[in-house]
């Protein structure tokens, strides 16, 4: 998790506030300017449908040790950090056994346009065929190349996901001083 | 992979930075305590500012004002000139309307017919060319001929009579009467003049005028013609003049104006110039403050370090003394590092030295600096308001010179006017005089018209000479005007020139005085120079003396052993007188050198080795004035002692004194004291005039005094009784006032014995001899008393006799108080055991008169309860005595010990000293004897 701390140096706690309380108050601001930001940024990273639905899925949370402000949305934090992806071995929907690899699918898979998974097509496991390593189904007579099979993949981290870090501090401390400013700290 | 492990998450978290807090804090005081600074910076800028604006204001008021009355003044010398320029038309117009008129009366008959007749033709002309204006002067001329030629037709008419003897005449009347008719038509005021000119001239006519009627006629038209003409002028000259003095107000109200606001602007600027030499001062005295402390805390720190350094090469001194005492190192080693340390502190003494004098400098350039700063300030004003005065000046002379101008112009024209005016008239008469010349030679009347001609030309010289002297007079008023202005510009201006001038003049004076200060500082500076160069020649030259005397000593041993040699051989030569002169100069030569060494080295020596002696035998002098003065303390504690230890046994001898009293003698003083006081208050109280707490106060006295008494009685009364009691028991009441008189006779003749005693050792330690014979005679007839009456013989003699020869050693030796002291003791001790053992034989006495007391009725018996006290008293005495003895002795003993040891310790200090001054002769002889050494060989070298 990245962590931001903001450190407010004023002349005291307002004696109206309750101790603790400001800072609370202080962490929301800041986490909505956040999830404004990182939201707008998703959105504006283009794609048919992937980043929309990321940008969707950021939210704002309060803890006992600040605000988070989160993005729940597969693949975004493997974006992200990168790092390598493997089979969790779960029984396939299609097959009925466990997924032994992973499907990539390319740049024309009926898959990637549709948005769907595999299942949703409605092929079953004698529909598919497995050629030189690229799962491929007949449909409508027509030989389609469903995707690649991987035993793994690996992801590069790609820190554009996110904002950059000044841009996210700017919106922090916006945040925090419109707040602060409120509350004449 | 968990769930979160999904989500990408990004923490925020909040905190307080107390520590921050504060410092933002202090820093926000700060810029409130700087912008309070600012704030007041601005707000003393915007009071400079608005004072400033103000003070521009009020000149620009003075400015208005001085515009206004300008404006005022323009427009009413612009009224006056008006005015006067009307005049001046008018009077123009007027001369012009005579000259014409005059020309007309000139004319004939014929010749004014022609003129009408060529003006009508001008006039046809004039009209068929459309020319109004011309036309309309034609005309006016047309008519005024027209009149002209009427008159004369008229004057023709009133003359017809004569006019045929004398048409000549005629003519001249009618131009008379031209004149009298223009006069008429301009003054038209003047009709009793115009009157009597008729009347006079038909009485002329009337009388049948001759030439001189006739020529005084015309001549008396003429001045009436004149005179208007004159008036005329005078008034446009008094317009002009008018004129002239409206502009002279003007222009003097502009340059009261101008210089009003150049005051206001000089004001304004030297109030800059003071505020900016306040400021500069301000700084400039802030910074020198500054430097003074940095100086000062520089001169502290330097001090510290010059006393530590002080310090530790006085511990280092002390130490190679040490060390060159016990011979650890040698003289010359000792004396080469002693100097090490001496020129190293020296040093650094002279670079604080060097550093004050550079901080002196610079404080004082620092102080230069601001001067010079507020000097150039001052300067520049000075110089701005000496610019300023010069325009003043400047612009004035050129305003009165336009003035002067002007005036002048205005009096030339005048007098060109005036003069034209003349010469006409003279033209005038001449021509008449030419006409009556052709026409009647009557001398008197040419001689009387010459006069006229010849006042009129002195008229007008004088009246030329009357121009050129209003115009010297106008130049005089315009020189003193003028000096009236430079003399108010100067004053206006002296006030703050003079206080400008003051300023720099203090100032130049001061810099002056800081200039003359740092010459001497450069001078000093340049004596230490020279100083610094004469202490490294004279370095360098005992350099050259160390080699020369390292040369010496190394040339020496080849002397030495070369002497024997030398020695032979000088034995053998005969020395010539010539040699020996010369040798003796060399001597002298080379004497003069070895003065020079020495002096270069041996007086220092000397003169510490002096030190040394002198400060040693000071040492040793005071050790022993203290062992004197310690002596004398002590011999002083011993007296007082002694003092102390009589005044106790004086005392003691007082209480023996008084217990010897028997009580029956003590209650019968004590009851006559309190009767004494019982009558004493009684006698008070029958006083008169006492009030009544005096009364109270002496009856509760009184009433004590009874009750004292009343119980004295008691006491007495019971003592008696016990006595009574007492000796009751003992004998019987026959022998009892026998033995009691017995008992008394011996207790007084023992205390007269001791008085006595005591009497003869005063006199003893006086010195009266005779005092003491006379006391020890009493004593014995005591002594032999006493053995009358208790029967002992021989032992209160032999004890008076004891006492006396104490008494006379006592007398003898009258220095030795300890001794007579102890004598005393011992004399007391004794006395005290023959006391005692008197007093022991009379109790024993006593007894056996007590067991003989009813054989034998008359003899006396002792009182023993007395003498059983007197004994104790004795023996208290006796042991009291003793012990003062023995405190005596002792104190004796410690101060003898005490004054031995002072004295062994003066003894040693004396001999240390003694000790060193004797090795500083033997260093000082060894010295010497090396040098002496020295120069022997230096004299060997010689011979050499």
């Amino acid at each position: 998790m990245l962590n931001f701390k903001i450190t407010v140096i004023g002349g005291g706690t307002p004696c109206k506030w309750r101790a603790g309380m400001y800072e609370q108050e202080v962490n929301k601001a800041a986490a909505n300017h956040l999830r404004a930001l990182i939201k707008q940024h998703l959105e504006a990273r283009g794609g048919r449908k992937y980043w929309k639905e990321a940008a969707d899925a950021v939210e704002t949370a309060l803890n006992e040790s600040g605000a988070v402000v989160s993005i729940n949305h597969p693949g975004v934090r493997l974006h992200f950090y990168g790092g390598t992806v493997k089979p969790t071995g779960r029984i396939s929907n299609v097959t009925g056994k466990p997924i032994k690899r992973l499907l990539i699918p390319g740049e024309n898979s009926p898959l990637r346009k549709a948005n769907v998974e595999l299942y949703e097509l409605g092929l079953d496991r004698d529909a598919v065929r497995i050629e030189e390593g690229k799962l491929m189904a007949d449909i409508g007579g027509v030989p389609v190349e469903l995707g690649i099979l991987a035993k793994k993949a690996e992801h590069n981290p790609d820190p554009t996901v996110l904002p950059k870090p000044e841009q996210m501090a700017e919106a922090l401390h916006t945040g925090a001083r419109e707040v602060l400013e409120i509350l004449n700290l | 992979m968990a769930k979160n492990d999904k989500d990408l998450k990004i923490g925020i978290s909040t905190e307080y930075d107390g520590s921050g807090a504060q410092a933002a804090l202090a820093d926000a005081e700060k810029v409130k305590q700087a912008n309070t600074a600012a704030a007041a910076a601005t707000q003393e800028v915007g009071r400079q500012a608005a004072e400033e604006v103000a003070a521009r204001q009020k000149v620009a008021e003075a400015h208005e004002q001085q515009a206004a009355a300008a404006t005022q003044a323009a427009e009413k010398s612009a009224a006056a000139q008006r005015r006067a320029k009307v005049a001046t038309e008018e009077a123009a117009a007027a001369e012009e309307k005579l000259k014409r008129q005059m020309e007309l009366a000139k004319k004939s008959r014929n010749e004014l017919i022609r003129e009408l007749e060529r003006l009508a033709a001008a006039r046809k002309a004039a009209a068929a060319a459309g020319n109004t204006a011309e036309f309309e002067r034609l005309t006016a001329q047309s008519a005024e001929t027209r009149e002209a030629f009427e008159k004369l037709n008229q004057g023709l008419e009133l003359t017809n009579i004569q006019f045929m003897q004398q048409a000549q005449m005629g003519m001249q009347v009618g131009q008379t009467l031209a004149g009298i008719g223009a006069a008429a038509a301009q003054g038209g005021g003047n009709v009793a003049g115009l009157a009597a000119q008729f009347l006079s001239l038909g009485a002329a006519i009337k009388a049948g005028l001759g030439p001189f009627g006739w020529a005084m006629a015309i001549l008396q038209g003429l001045q009436m013609a004149w005179d208007y003409f004159t008036q005329k002028q005078e008034r446009a000259a008094a317009a002009m003049k008018e004129a002239r003095e409206a502009q002279a107000a003007l222009n003097k109200t502009l340059l009261e104006a101008a210089q009003t606001t150049r005051a206001a602007v000089l004001e304004v600027q030297r109030d800059t110039t003071e505020q900016e030499v306040a400021d500069i001062e301000r700084a400039g005295a802030a910074r020198l403050r500054a430097l003074d402390e940095v100086q000062q805390r520089e001169r502290q720190f330097a001090a510290a370090r010059l006393e530590r350094l002080r310090t530790e090469t006085q511990a280092q001194l002390a130490a190679l003394e040490t060390r060159r005492s016990a011979e650890l190192i040698t003289q010359e080693a000792a004396a080469a590092e002693s100097e090490r340390l001496q020129r190293e502190l020296r040093e650094a003494e002279e670079a604080e030295a060097a550093a004050d004098d550079a901080r002196q400098r610079k404080r004082l350039a620092l102080e230069r600096e601001t001067n010079a700063a507020v000097a150039a300030a001052r300067q520049e004003m000075l110089d701005k308001m000496r610019a300023d005065m010069g325009n003043l000046l400047t612009h004035e002379w050129n305003d009165f010179d336009k003035v002067k101008y002007e005036e002048l112009t205005s009096k030339v024209a005048q007098l060109k006017g005036i003069i034209s005016a003349e010469q006409a008239v003279l033209e005038a008469v001449n021509k008449q005089l030419e006409a009556e010349k052709a026409g009647a030679d009557n001398a008197d009347v040419l001689a009387d018209l010459r006069r006229r001609r010849e006042q009129a030309q002195t008229e007008i010289a004088e009246a030329q000479a009357g121009i050129a002297r209003a115009d010297e007079e106008a130049e005089f008023i315009f020189r003193g005007m003028l000096d009236d202005v430079r003399k108010l510009a100067k004053a206006r201006n002296l006030t703050g020139m003079a206080a400008l001038e003051l300023a720099l003049q203090t100032q130049e004076a001061y810099a002056a005085e800081t200039k003359k200060a740092e010459d001497a500082a450069a001078a000093v500076e340049a004596g230490k120079r020279a100083e610094a160069e004469l202490s490294r020649t004279a370095d360098l030259r005992k350099q050259q003396n160390e080699a020369l005397e390292a040369g010496l000593e190394v040339e020496k041993q080849a002397v030495t052993e070369a002497a024997a040699a030398l020695q032979k051989k000088k034995e053998e030569e005969e020395a010539t007188q010539r040699k020996k002169e010369a040798e003796a100069e060399r001597a002298a030569q080379l004497a003069e050198l070895w003065a020079d060494v020495q002096r270069k080295s041996l007086p220092e020596q000397q003169q510490w080795l002096e030190q040394t002696v002198n400060s040693l035998a000071a040492g040793s002098e005071a050790a022993k004035q203290w062992a004197r003065e310690l002596e004398s303390v002590k011999l002083r504690q011993v007296q007082e002692e002694l003092n102390g230890l009589a005044t106790v046994y004086k005392v003691t001898g007082h209480y023996a004194a008084r217990d010897s009293r028997t009580q029956e003698e003590i209650y019968a003083a004590d009851r006559a004291a309190l009767e004494a006081r019982h009558t004493a208050l009684e006698q008070l109280r029958q006083q008169p005039g006492l009030d009544a707490r005096t009364q109270q106060q002496i009856n509760e006295k009184l009433a004590e005094t009874r009750g004292q008494l009343a119980g004295l009685e008691e006491a007495m009364a019971a003592s008696s009784a016990a006595a009574q009691q007492m000796l009751a028991g003992l004998r019987p009441l026959g022998q009892q006032a026998k033995q009691s008189n017995w008992a008394h006779a011996l207790k007084r003749s023992e205390q007269a014995f001791l008085n006595m005693a005591k009497l003869a050792e005063r006199q003893a330690k006086k010195g009266d001899t005779a005092g003491m014979e006379r006391s020890l005679a009493a004593m014995k007839r005591y002594a032999s008393q006493q053995e009358r009456l208790t029967g002992h013989t021989g032992r209160a003699v032999k004890q008076a006799q004891e006492v006396e020869r104490n008494l006379r050693a006592v007398a003898q030796q009258g220095d030795g108080q300890e001794k007579a002291q102890k004598r005393q003791t011992r004399a007391a001790n004794r006395a005290a055991a023959a006391s005692e053992k008197a007093a022991r034989a009379t109790e024993k006495a006593a007894r056996d008169a007590e067991a003989d007391g009813k054989n034998q009725p008359g003899a006396a018996a002792p009182d023993v309860a007395g003498l059983t006290a007197q004994l104790e008293a004795a023996r208290q005495a006796l042991a009291t005595q003793q012990q003062e003895v023995a405190r005596l002795r002792g104190a004796v003993e410690s101060l003898a010990k005490v004054t031995a040891e002072v004295a062994n310790a003066a003894r040693q200090t004396a001999a240390a000293a003694a000790e060193g001054a004797r090795s500083a002769q033997s260093a000082l002889a060894g010295q010497k004897r090396e040098l002496s050494e020295l120069r022997r060989a230096v004299e060997l070298l010689k011979k050499l």
